[in-house]
């Protein structure tokens, strides 16, 4: 049986404070089990990011608890945190977020390089992980150099190659057409298959629910509704 | 060490990404690190030829006279030279010769006009170590210390409405204190760089001197050393042989060239101050911008677990990296300045002016080895301070404002 490996607990997130008070999460329990491919969905301002922030330790709770394969978020320093991203988890941005002056297959390497792998060990795994996302022939190519839906799959290379335990994908649609959108999809649906990987993203795009395994609906910072697909 | 090279790799390709605006930047601290160091050398020069005149006008590295000499300077106060007790006080020291000589004040007397000025009795023989063997002349030289004609500058000749060949009466104290006027005549008129030495000093034989004084004595022993400067432990050994005397520097002898001299070591360090002062508002402002344009990288660092003494390394590095290659060209761009400025330049359209400090009218740089380090380790650590406040902004982002921006 599938262990939970992230648990929300009566979790709240309010930012700002009296008349300005925005309740962003509201009192939200949920478990994401190992190997599951959630999608939470919801209007603009539900709280989908912020969900997902605060389960990648980005963002703390105003109440409640957040526990990564049982491990309570609050009990972590600030390098703690740093080193959970790293080695735990993978993250996917809607704008891409590669760095500039980096090819390819560095920015993937770049992961690699945090986590103090070894130099040859690292090339390797950085071109069978670029491999593996249809682009050993860009390797070599600078951010500028390639179209949005590479950039996109080099994203999810790069938050793959540390062999994460948790894929959290904010928006990673948002900017590209419907053909890239579901390369994009089968990909992810390829390594949470093959690879076992807990996959979790915020989507509006019904594209990428069709690909997910449960479904997490937010309206105004509460889980109005739970599908598994 | 992985991190490191992580670091570094990202400082050189994020700075050769704004290459344009940090080649700007380079050229500014390129010009500040030579101009620091060229102007540096020039002062040092100045300085290097202050001492250089100062010891060659007859102060020389060490000077011995007799107590309470320097309060009343006559024939009264002054000693019997013992050569032998010279030679053994300045045994084993880098010597390159010494002189005894006479110094009283005396009054020059033409048949015109009267001047004050200084009666220098010397030894020819013994004067290789200063400004009298290289004297220009008019005339002719003394020919040993028993010559009893003078030597007397051209400014003073003038003043005196005199001429060579001619006689002057001298009029100073004997060794009893008691006024003596004696006839000179001229053998020879010098000239000398600087015009006041011209007028203050009138040389003739020491021997001759101590015969129409009745007095065997001498004023002053005069050692000049092989090395520009005089150390501490060469003083203690002349001071050990002649305990009794004052034995004194040229810093004491001339305290005005000696305090110049020590005011031009605070301009130097002044300067270096306010230029690198001045370059870190640039450096600071360059990486506030690159670090302001660079936001949601560093938040994508911060997000995917960088931990933030790497970020801070990283604008370090780049600050660090780029202060090194203007060092490199800065220092490069001195070296080329200082070979080409080697000849000395030529100052003697301010020749009253450089000669009130003592100086020569052809001002050579002379670069000194510490000066340059100190240039090159004050802007390495300038560097890294001035990284310090845009590291902290670039740490200090929430990830989350960072990679919304």
């Amino acid at each position: 049986m599938s262990h939970a490996v992230v648990q929300l607990k009566d979790v709240t997130r309010v930012y700002g404070q009296g008349n300005v008070a925005v309740h962003a999460l509201q009192e939200v329990t949920v478990e994401i089990n190992q190997g599951e491919f959630v999608c939470v969905v919801g209007p603009s301002g539900c709280g989908k990011s912020t969900m997902l922030h605060l389960i990648g330790g980005l963002d703390s709770p105003t109440s409640g608890t957040v526990t990564i394969e049982d491990q309570d978020l609050s009990t972590y320093s600030n390098n703690e945190l740093s080193d959970l991203r790293l080695k735990r988890m993978g993250f996917v941005f809607q704008a891409f977020n590669l760095i500039p002056v980096l090819s390819a297959c560095e920015n993937v390497e770049f992961i690699l390089q945090l986590q103090g792998v070894e130099p040859r060990d690292r090339k390797a795994r950085a071109r069978e992980v670029l491999e593996s996302v249809g682009l050993a022939d860009a390797a070599d190519r600078r951010p500028g150099e390639l179209s949005g839906g590479q950039q996109q799959r080099v994203a999810v290379a790069r938050a793959l190659v540390g062999s994460p335990l948790l894929l959290i994908a904010d928006e990673p649609s948002a900017n590209l057409d419907s053909s890239t959108t579901r390369e994009l999809c089968e990909l992810l649906q390829k390594i949470n298959r093959e690879h076992g990987t807990t996959i979790l993203t915020a989507t509006h795009d019904s594209l990428v629910m069709s690909y997910s395994t449960r479904t997490i609906q937010l309206e105004d910072g509460k889980i109005r509704q739970e599908t598994d697909a | 060490m992985n991190s490191f090279k992580l670091v570094f790799n990202l400082s050189l390709r994020n700075l050769w990404r704004q290459r344009r605006r940090n080649s700007i930047l380079l050229v500014a601290i390129t010009v500040a690190i030579g101009g620091v160091i060229v102007l540096n050398s020039l002062i040092r020069g100045m300085q290097v030829q202050m001492v250089d005149s100062v010891v060659e006008n007859l102060s020389g590295h060490i000077k011995v006279h007799a107590p309470s000499y320097r309060d009343d300077p006559s024939m009264e106060r002054g000693f019997v030279l013992d050569p032998s007790g010279v030679e053994r006080a300045i045994e084993g020291l880098p010597v390159l010769g010494w002189a005894a000589r006479i110094s009283i004040p005396a009054v020059i007397m033409s048949e015109r006009e009267t001047r004050g000025a200084n009666l220098i009795g010397v030894d020819p023989d013994q004067e290789h170590i200063s400004i009298i063997s290289r004297l220009e002349l008019e005339g002719e030289s003394l020919e040993n210390a028993s010559d009893s004609r003078v030597l007397v500058g051209r400014a003073l000749v003038d003043e005196l409405r005199t001429k060579l060949g001619r006689r002057i009466v001298i009029t100073t104290l004997d060794s009893n204190g008691m006024s003596k006027e004696i006839g000179f005549r001229i053998a020879g008129v010098y000239d000398a760089e600087s015009e006041s030495l011209e007028k203050s000093l009138v040389f003739s034989g020491r021997n001759a001197l101590q015969e129409l004084l009745g007095s065997s004595n001498v004023t002053e022993v005069s050692i000049r050393l092989k090395t520009r400067y005089a150390q501490q432990e060469d003083f203690e050994q002349v001071r050990d042989s002649f305990s009794e005397f004052d034995v004194l520097g040229w810093q004491q002898v001339n305290p005005i060239v000696a305090f110049m001299y020590n005011t031009v070591n605070l301009v130097i360090y002044i300067w270096l101050g306010i230029v690198l002062g001045a370059l870190v508002f640039g450096l600071v402002n360059t990486l506030i911008t690159a670090v302001l344009e660079r936001i949601r990288e560093f938040g994508l660092f911060r997000a995917v677990g960088m931990r933030p003494r790497i970020i801070v390394a990283q604008v370090v590095s780049e600050s660090v990296c780029l202060m090194l290659l203007g060092i490199v060209f800065g220092v490069t761009a001195s070296l080329l300045i200082f070979a080409w400025l080697h000849d000395g330049i030529d100052l003697s359209a301010f020749a009253s002016g450089v000669e009130m400090m003592g100086m020569s009218s052809q001002m050579k740089p002379a670069l000194v080895a510490h000066d340059v380090l100190v240039v090159v380790l004050v802007s390495v650590v300038l560097a890294v301070v001035a990284s310090f406040y845009p590291a902290r902004r670039a740490v200090r982002m929430n990830p989350l404002d960072a990679l919304r921006h």
